[in-house]
């Protein structure tokens, strides 16, 4: 990625393709993102909404075309949560959040309100391993909001989540679009709604 | 060396507070060390040990339980899905230094441990204590940060366990090769000071450990 000289623009893709093996599973893809745009992903299964996330997120490279941001550090500027994303089974709630704050060496600072954003309070000392799902996937989306991001990658948001989680990605989407541009790969019809932009692959 | 510590330092951190819970790196080198000692003292029991021999089963134990333990630092973050973690938030540089800086930290309680109880088990009779310290202890930092860079450039392979292991041998070998003349000079073969197997070692250490992050950068972005 290379980041392009323009305040508004968040994300701009060219001629983006990905092939595995003989197949491609898309080709030629053109994406702008700016500030408040949220951009939604839609698909049949295996038509790569995943792979494509990866790759706008830095996971995998493209076959072909290329990806220019507007911002300098990756690291804190672009987050990605999906529900195939591993944490660290031994590691704790807060040594999570701790570790993904020193990696982007951000200043030390209280996660008690981010930890009740996301509704993980009265579990900052359980280790990943004994979270539930709906919990780990509450963990990766602190861990994903963390830094404040521009722009914010999101697979499946609401997959493994109860009401109140579903509640918690309606807030996050609003504040990330008022922060940021986001991106959101699903099928779900309540989160289509959350959508100034539109691709099906 | 990246210009910021404290990411480093979070590895390093993340890597302890996992060990600390799990005991499973110090536990399969602490094992391999304790039972090859076993082994050899039940076979060397009535035998004086020639020097040059003591040496080598010193060395072939230590190298072979860092070759199995060590690269795990990279392997178990591809197996467990883990990898993607530091591909979101980190540099490889401070991937690399941080796991580096555990591994030899691991390596250096093992080599204590193992010397120990070599000298203990064995009957060998220590010449030059200060040879023999200076030697394990260069030893263990310079197989340590050759057995991590084996395990960086391993962990992306589907076959990670056995590559890394294959990787490591010949890269370790010079330095068993040095280790076992250093050793076997503070066990009382020859009137060797050991300094240059010592400086040697610290050498090839300052190498990996220079090459690594290259290296494990190069891995990282393909």
């Amino acid at each position: 990625m290379y980041p392009v000289h323009n305040e508004d623009v968040i994300l701009q893709v060219r001629g983006i393709s990905k092939r595995f093996g003989p197949r491609w599973l898309f080709r030629g893809l053109d994406i702008d993102l700016e500030a408040g745009d949220c951009l939604i992903v839609t698909g049949k299964n295996g038509s790569g909404k995943s792979t494509l996330l990866k790759l706008l997120a830095g996971l995998e490279r493209p076959t072909e075309g290329t990806l220019q941001n507007g911002f300098d550090n990756e690291q804190s500027n672009r987050s990605y949560c999906a529900l195939d994303q591993a944490v660290f089974p031994a590691l704790t709630v807060t040594e999570h959040l701790e570790l993904a704050a020193q990696l982007r060496s951000q200043s030390p600072t209280p996660h008690s309100e981010l930890l009740t954003q996301v509704g993980l309070q009265d579990h900052q000392n359980h280790q990943a391993q004994h979270l539930s799902s709906g919990l780990r996937s509450r963990l990766k989306i602190a861990l994903a909001i963390q830094s404040q991001p521009k722009l914010l990658i999101w697979d499946e948001p609401g997959v493994a989540l109860d009401e109140a989680g579903r509640e918690l990605v309606a807030k996050v989407v609003k504040e990330q679009t008022q922060r940021g541009a986001l991106i959101l790969a699903t099928n779900d019809p309540e989160e289509r709604r959350f959508g100034t932009h539109a691709l099906e692959l | 060396m990246p210009s910021s510590y404290k990411p480093i330092f979070a590895v390093f951190r993340k890597e302890w507070l996992t060990e600390s819970r799990t005991l499973s790196g110090i536990t399969t080198t602490g094992l391999i060390c304790f039972v090859s000692v076993v082994i050899l003292n039940a076979i060397t029991f009535t035998t004086k040990l020639n020097p040059l021999v003591a040496a080598g089963m010193y060395w072939m134990v230590l190298t072979f339980s860092a070759a199995i333990s060590l690269p795990r630092t990279f392997l178990q973050e591809e197996e467990q899905g883990t990898a993607d973690f530091w591909r979101l938030f980190a540099t490889p540089e401070a991937v690399f230094w941080g796991k580096a800086l555990f591994n030899i930290t691991q390596m250096l309680i093992a080599t204590v441990l193992m010397s120990v109880m070599f000298l203990i088990m064995l009957p060998v009779k220590l010449q030059n204590p200060i040879a023999f310290t200076l030697n394990g202890l260069a030893g263990a930092v310079a197989i340590a940060s050759t057995s991590t860079l084996a395990g960086a450039i391993a962990a992306p392979a589907s076959n990670r366990a056995a590559l890394s292991t294959a990787i490591s041998v010949p890269l370790l070998i010079f330095l068993i090769n040095l280790g076992i003349t250093g050793t076997a000079t503070a066990l009382g073969e020859g009137l060797k000071s050991g300094e240059n197997g010592v400086i040697g070692m610290i050498a090839y250490a300052i190498a990996t450990t220079t090459l690594g992050p290259v290296v494990y950068s190069k891995i990282w972005k393909s």
